[in-house]
């Protein structure tokens, strides 16, 4: 078999690169349109809203869709969170880079001036980051975080679910409606203050940071997964110790379990663990209540026939006997006595399996009242051995006294049967000291939990990555704003370099000329790309068309003069007050400075969306291995090797 | 039953190198190659045809062990290709592309094979003994008292591949990770038991997605991922525990208590005798009895470990590590003294036991490892390197980099010297073994049994394939320049073209097009003309004879109606050259119709010509701006030595003295630098390979 290679002249993997980018423009901003991704082949569908649910449900066959994919998998596995801006990014960047191919720009000097040009804007955007002390909730709207209510209270509609005293001054402005739902709008309006009273957490505003504050700053319109991200951190914080304030946040303390069946607002936030059981198996939970109880953890399966990875089972043992087994036992029903003995002996009531568990042993046990649980997240198995001193083991024959664990709680938290599914009833598990914390999401529309989920996650790790890097970056496009101001102050003075040139040159100037003569028009094309992004997130907020949109940036940054500060020009920018006859409350223009976002996230997005444009820029050729040379005959873009 | 079929015969191809379709895809192959070299090289993207894993990278030991060519001549060089990589690991691409362009610059010339061989095999010979003298311009040492040209080193290699896509300053702290980690593994004194030998040690390379570049760091000692290494508390008390030495034990049986080491076949068992499983596992147990006894505290096995012998192990306060993998065998044994156990049966020996210093647990990116650290200082060097990049095609071509760096690292080692980067060592040597091939050019065509003529020739072509190889750094419409007197190389950045030196007075370059079938005439030298050169427009070409003193140049070798001639003419001779049978030419040779000369296109019914030059004088001469500050390497810097002259790579410029070599006394800061031993070898197989692929008349392919 000989190779066939694709000289990609045409660099039509730039291309792709950003056809893929514009399938996920609409996911951009807070107001995200959901996809349906239909398989043809199998006649299944899924439901989708972030950008790496559908790179994972597309079937790339390009080579540049899979690098792409590649991509966003390696980021979102780190990260979490920021991978629609990397593709956004990656797709706007492609297409400066085959402009500058088209203006005649070598591919060193693209390179060179477009990593410079990020260079220099994450330097800048690093000096202007905001740290999260300094995120305050403003003076007049202090404690009003929609976010620090109770889940329920905040899961409104934001169409329908309006105050109605409100009602009828909402409903002459539909538009503001609507932007209730943007990020950048989401107004902590006077209808929260009213609908959710008492409800505010009493957060110490003094010394240290709020979360719940934080956490609004950077929910991006998922109101309702960002406060059971708060509720978590309240949770974790008061079994920290640091009593009902938001202190303390730990991602990795966190699961979820999702419960398809209930309506929204049926999601909550539970200490421990939650698991569905038979109602067979609850009605033992019933006996367990109030008390505490012993646990043992097993890695694996919990049956005669399982053996430990990496064990290879010889198949060909036969048992050969000169005498009538007249006990009738099976080697099972031995092991079956076995473990229920050690069980007993030990005073077990809990058995948490990693694996599947054998279902004649697990009614046995519930005969004698052990609760065997199947199919536990190994994430959760390791809370448990942390807090309850148990010692996991892969076969129950293996257990002694010291590998049991103390102090487990169970009681059952909701019924919820009816839905025809063997497990339902949803019981939850708690061991002393655990800071591990359950955040259980219901919808009624089956094909929503991805998403929710999703969300979600994303918001939980938006709040972690905050406190992690303690600073944060404006949102709501302001950072992208600022990157092209300061692109196009590098552009002006570098004509103006160049224009002195002939007068008194600074030999720092021809440097800079020499080193890249096409500094200026890569810079320009690069800061294009943020300016889409800009424009796609007022178009996907539902503010105006994207012409407008430019339009309006660019007069803004005429207006701004090449000022550099961080100032109340850019929220004035993304509100456009000055051209709805004052369609923006006070408040909304006030709420629009606090959206912010993820400084490593999206520094870290910008270079890898950079990372990959690089790659297939500079990649001429498609070499295709194991192909008969036969096939392509005749194809007049391929040559055989 | 089998069936049969009729066995086909061999298939035998006379001369390969005259079928167009072989002499195709040798310059399909070449053209990869040639893309893909230097730091502005072009990548490639691999895959199979079902969609597979993609490949993207410009390094030639991934690339050719990617790609698979259906030509057993193409097979032949990429195998030796390969070769000299798994020996040395740097200079893959370097060997390819000078190997074709020599075999490509043979068939040009119309030389016969025998003849071409021949003088290769004595041109290299020249070229070997001049990167072996002492004095030799393109050589510097590497001076062990300073990491710096170490570095350079390093950083020469690790810039080398675009898809690494690192930044400046990331270049750096990985260049200088791998000059750390080399250091760490070149042990202080000698090695143990052997006194008159000093073993290096290993470097173990852990790579992390996801993370970012400058995370990546060196560590002494050695780092084992431990995935489940929270489930145990036990273990992460262990680690904590105060300094060591621990003693260890170090497995590659596996120990998960399986039968499969008896094999085949089936087993009976006797309804009243003890289970098999059991057996083992007593006998695992008794094991770890005797590692409990024997204070064992760090057990270690490349497979799995049965759970029960884990736990018992555990429970004594054991420290165990399972599934190690057979990457990690050997620097383990190295860094412990440890001795691999392959059997379970019998008690562990008391010298296979190996001793660490302590461990704890290190978080590396997202991940929490193992660091085992040496028992003893000076240590039996074993380092780990951990390397982070943002993705996994960035990453695996930086893995594979590094690993280059450290093998280029070591070569020092052997000979202290490096060789300057960036084509300079290339263009010099070619200038040099041209100045001497033509001062000695009798002497050398009198030993070797050819004539005059076809020796000029012959160095003609391996000069230019040497060029070709500095040329090849030189993508995105650059133009490689070579100065006079230094014979460095330069690159001159697209858009800045070079339009046209200041010529000296009388002196002129006049290029014409000259009719189908007509001969060239050298041109009137007009006062003040201006020179064309460097960057050639398609249908012309540039070609600089060097003509002594208004002398003419008469070429009359008329294949398809083209004339194209070169030479080196020596003062006050006048060259013609008669008819000439087909394929064969004196000065130079039959041009299929429409080829590439030297660096222009020749549209047919072209011809090149160029003008007198008179005394030698300079083709080109910069007037500063558009040449770089510094060439290639960056030993030659032009604000330092004014009165430079440069010439376009690969056109014949007149015929000079010796390169002068650069004085080392205040070098200034090298940018690039290539190893001595690698790409001295590749030199050797690049000559020897291309000799060979000429040397083959038939191929015979067994195509059943």
């Amino acid at each position: 078999m000989g190779s066939t290679i694709i000289s990609q002249r045409l660099h039509v993997g730039l291309q792709q690169l950003t056809a893929l980018a514009a399938v996920t423009h609409s996911f951009l901003g807070p107001n995200k349109n959901h996809k349906f991704i239909q398989d043809e082949s199998t006649g299944e569908s899924s439901l989708v809203c972030t950008c790496f649910r559908v790179l994972e449900h597309l079937d790339l066959t390009c080579s540049v869709g899979q690098l792409a994919n590649e991509t966003i998998q390696a980021h979102q596995k780190v990260f979490h969170s920021g991978a629609g801006c990397l593709l956004f990014m990656a797709g706007v960047w492609s297409r400066a880079a085959l402009e500058c191919l088209h203006r005649d720009i070598s591919i060193p000097h693209i390179v060179s001036a477009m990593s410079e040009g990020l260079d220099i804007c994450c330097k800048v955007c690093r000096s202007n980051s905001v740290s999260i002390e300094d995120v305050r909730p403003n003076a007049s709207d202090s404690g009003t975080s929609v976010l620090q209510g109770s889940p329920h209270t905040v899961l409104r509609n934001p169409v329908t679910g309006m105050n109605p005293s409100h009602g009828a001054l909402n409903n002459k402005k539909q538009s503001r409606i609507k932007l209730t739902h943007s990020r950048h709008f989401c107004a902590n309006d006077e209808a929260d203050k009213n609908t959710t009273p008492g409800l505010f957490s009493h957060a110490v505003s003094s010394k240290g940071v709020d979360i719940a504050h934080l956490a609004e700053a950077v929910s991006h319109g998922c109101v309702d997964a960002m406060s059971l991200v708060v509720e978590v951190s309240k949770m974790q914080s008061k079994n920290n110790g640091s009593g009902d304030s938001c202190r303390t946040f730990d991602v990795n303390k966190l699961v979820t379990c999702t419960l398809p069946g209930l309506s929204e607002d049926h999601s909550c936030v539970l200490p421990g663990c939650v698991i569905l059981l038979s109602a067979e198996q609850a009605s033992l939970v019933h006996h367990m209540k109030e008390q505490k109880w012993q646990v043992v953890l097993i890695n694996g399966d919990l049956s005669e026939k399982y053996r430990h990875l990496g064990f290879n089972s010889k198949n060909d043992i036969s048992q050969v006997t000169d005498k009538l087994d007249l006990k009738g036992l099976s080697k099972e029903d031995d092991w079956e006595d076995n473990v229920l003995t050690t069980l007993l002996k030990n005073n077990v009531n809990l058995v948490l399996v990693n694996g599947e568990a054998s279902e004649r042993l697990t009614q046995h046990c519930m005969s004698h009242r052990i609760l065997v649980v199947e199919r536990m997240k190994p994430d959760i198995l390791k809370d448990f051995a942390e807090t309850t001193g148990a010692v996991p083991v892969t076969y129950a024959t293996q257990l002694s006294k010291h590998c049991v664990g103390t102090g487990v709680e169970i009681s059952i938290w909701r019924d919820c049967s009816g839905n025809r599914r063997r497990a339902s009833m949803a019981v939850n598990i708690v061991a002393d000291r655990t800071a591990l914390v359950t955040v259980v999401l219901t919808t009624s529309v089956h094909s929503k939990l991805q998403t929710l989920e999703d969300c979600f996650w994303g918001c939980a790790y938006r709040l972690h990555h905050t406190l992690k890097d303690r600073k944060l970056l404006p949102g709501a496009g302001k950072t992208e704003l600022l990157c092209v101001q300061i692109l196009q102050k590098h552009i002006k003075d570098n004509g103006e370099q160049t224009r002195g040139k002939d007068g008194t040159s600074a030999p720092q100037a021809k440097q800079g000329r020499a080193g890249n003569p096409h500094r200026a028009d890569v810079f320009q094309l690069m800061a294009d790309g943020w300016m889409d992004y800009i424009s796609t997130l007022m178009l996907n907020s539902g503010t105006c068309s994207k012409v407008d949109a430019w339009t309006t940036i660019n007069q803004q940054l005429i207006d701004l003069n090449g000022g550099l500060s961080l100032d109340a020009n850019f929220s004035r920018l993304l509100l456009r007050d000055d051209t709805e006859d004052g369609m923006m409350s006070p408040d909304m223009k006030r709420s629009a400075g606090k959206v912010y976002d993820n400084m490593t996230v999206k520094l870290e997005a910008w270079r890898k969306a950079l990372d990959l444009v690089f790659l297939v820029l500079q990649t001429d050729t498609e070499i295709i291995t194991g192909i008969d040379p036969k096939q392509v005959e005749g194809q007049s873009n391929v040559m055989v090797l | 039953m089998s069936r049969v079929t009729k066995k086909a015969s061999s298939v035998c191809t006379d001369s390969p190198l005259s079928m167009s379709e072989v002499c195709q895809k040798m310059t399909l192959m070449r053209q990869i190659l040639t893309s893909c070299f230097g730091p502005n090289g072009r990548l490639k993207q691999v895959h199979n045809n079902v969609g597979g894993h993609v490949l993207t990278t410009s390094t030639s030991t991934s690339l050719l062990q990617a790609v698979s060519s259906s030509e057993p001549l193409l097979k032949l060089i990429t195998a030796s290709i390969l070769n000299h990589l798994s020996r040395f690991s740097d200079c893959g691409l370097y060997t390819g592309i000078l190997c074709f362009s020599l075999i490509d610059h043979v068939q040009k010339s119309g030389l016969r094979p025998s003849v071409a061989i021949k003088i290769n095999k004595q041109l290299l010979e020249v070229c070997t003994s001049f990167l072996n003298q002492e004095d030799c311009g393109c050589k510097v040492n590497v001076d062990f008292n300073s990491c710096q040209s170490l570095v350079t080193l390093a950083r020469s290699v690790i810039s080398s591949k675009p898809a690494c896509v690192l930044t400046e300053g990331e270049q750096q702290h990985i260049s200088t990770l791998a000059v750390h980690a080399f250091l760490l593994t070149v042990p202080c004194g000698d090695t143990p038991g052997s006194p008159d030998r000093v073993r290096l040690g290993k470097t173990v390379t852990v790579s992390i997605e996801g993370q970012f570049v400058l995370d990546s760091a060196v560590f002494p000692g050695l780092l084992v991922n431990v995935p489940d290494m929270q489930l145990h508390p036990t273990d992460s008390e262990r680690t904590r525990r105060g300094p060591g030495p621990f003693r260890l034990a170090l497995f590659t049986v596996s120990l998960s208590g399986d039968l499969s080491e008896f094999g085949e076949g089936s087993l009976e068992v006797h309804s009243g005798a003890p289970d098999p499983e059991d057996l083992i596992l007593d006998e695992l147990l008794k094991l770890g009895e005797q590692a409990v006894t024997d204070q064992v505290e760090v057990f270690m096995c490349q497979r799995v470990i049965h759970p029960v012998l884990q736990h018992y192990l555990r429970r004594h306060g054991v420290l165990v590590v399972e599934r190690l993998g057979i990457a990690l065998i050997e620097p383990i044994v190295q860094m412990t003294g440890a001795q691999a156990v392959a059997l379970y049966q019998t008690p562990i020996p008391p010298e296979a036991y190996g001793q660490v210093k302590g461990c704890c647990v290190r978080t590396v990116g997202s991940r929490e490892m193992l660091h085992l650290l040496p028992p003893r200082e000076p240590a039996p060097a074993v380092c780990t390197m951990v390397l982070c990049h943002r993705n996994d095609t960035m990453l695996n071509e930086l893995k594979a980099v590094c690993q280059r760096a450290e093998h280029v690292l070591r070569l020092t080692l052997r000979d202290p010297v490096a060789l300057l980067g960036g084509g300079c060592t290339e263009t010099h040597m070619a200038a040099y073994i041209s100045n001497k091939g033509t001062t000695e050019a009798a002497k050398a065509a009198l030993s070797l049994g050819v004539s005059q003529s076809q020796y000029l020739l012959g160095l003609n072509g391996f000069c230019s394939s040497l060029e070709a190889v500095a040329l090849a750094l030189v993508h995105d419409g650059e133009t490689g320049l070579v100065d006079l007197s230094y014979a460095h190389h330069w690159s001159v950045p697209q858009g800045e073209a070079i339009h046209s030196g200041t010529v000296p007075q009388g002196e002129a370059i006049h290029s014409g097009t000259v009719p189908q079938g007509e001969a060239i005439h050298s041109g009137t030298v007009l006062q003040g003309e201006a020179i064309h050169s460097g960057t050639v427009l398609q249908g012309e070409a540039i070609h600089s004879g060097t003509v002594a003193q208004g002398e003419a140049i008469h070429s009359g070798t008329v294949a398809q109606g083209e004339a194209i001639h070169s030479g080196t003419v020596a003062q006050g001779e006048a060259i013609h050259s008669g008819t000439v049978a087909q394929g064969e030419a004196i000065h130079s040779g039959t041009v299929p119709q429409g080829e590439a000369i030297h660096s222009g296109t020749v549209a047919q019914g072209e011809a090149i010509h160029s003008g007198t030059v008179p005394q030698g004088e300079a083709v080109q001469r910069g007037d500063g701006d558009e040449v770089p500050a510094t060439c290639g390497c960056g030993l030659v810097e032009r604000s330092a030595r004014p009165g430079l002259e440069w010439t376009p790579l690969n056109t014949r410029y007149p015929s000079r003295s010796a390169p002068l070599v650069v004085g080392k006394d205040t070098p200034p800061q090298l940018r690039v630098l290539d190893s001595f031993t690698a790409k001295l070898n590749a030199l050797q197989v690049a000559v020897e390979m291309a000799n060979l692929v000429l040397d083959i008349r038939y191929v015979i392919q067994d195509v059943n």
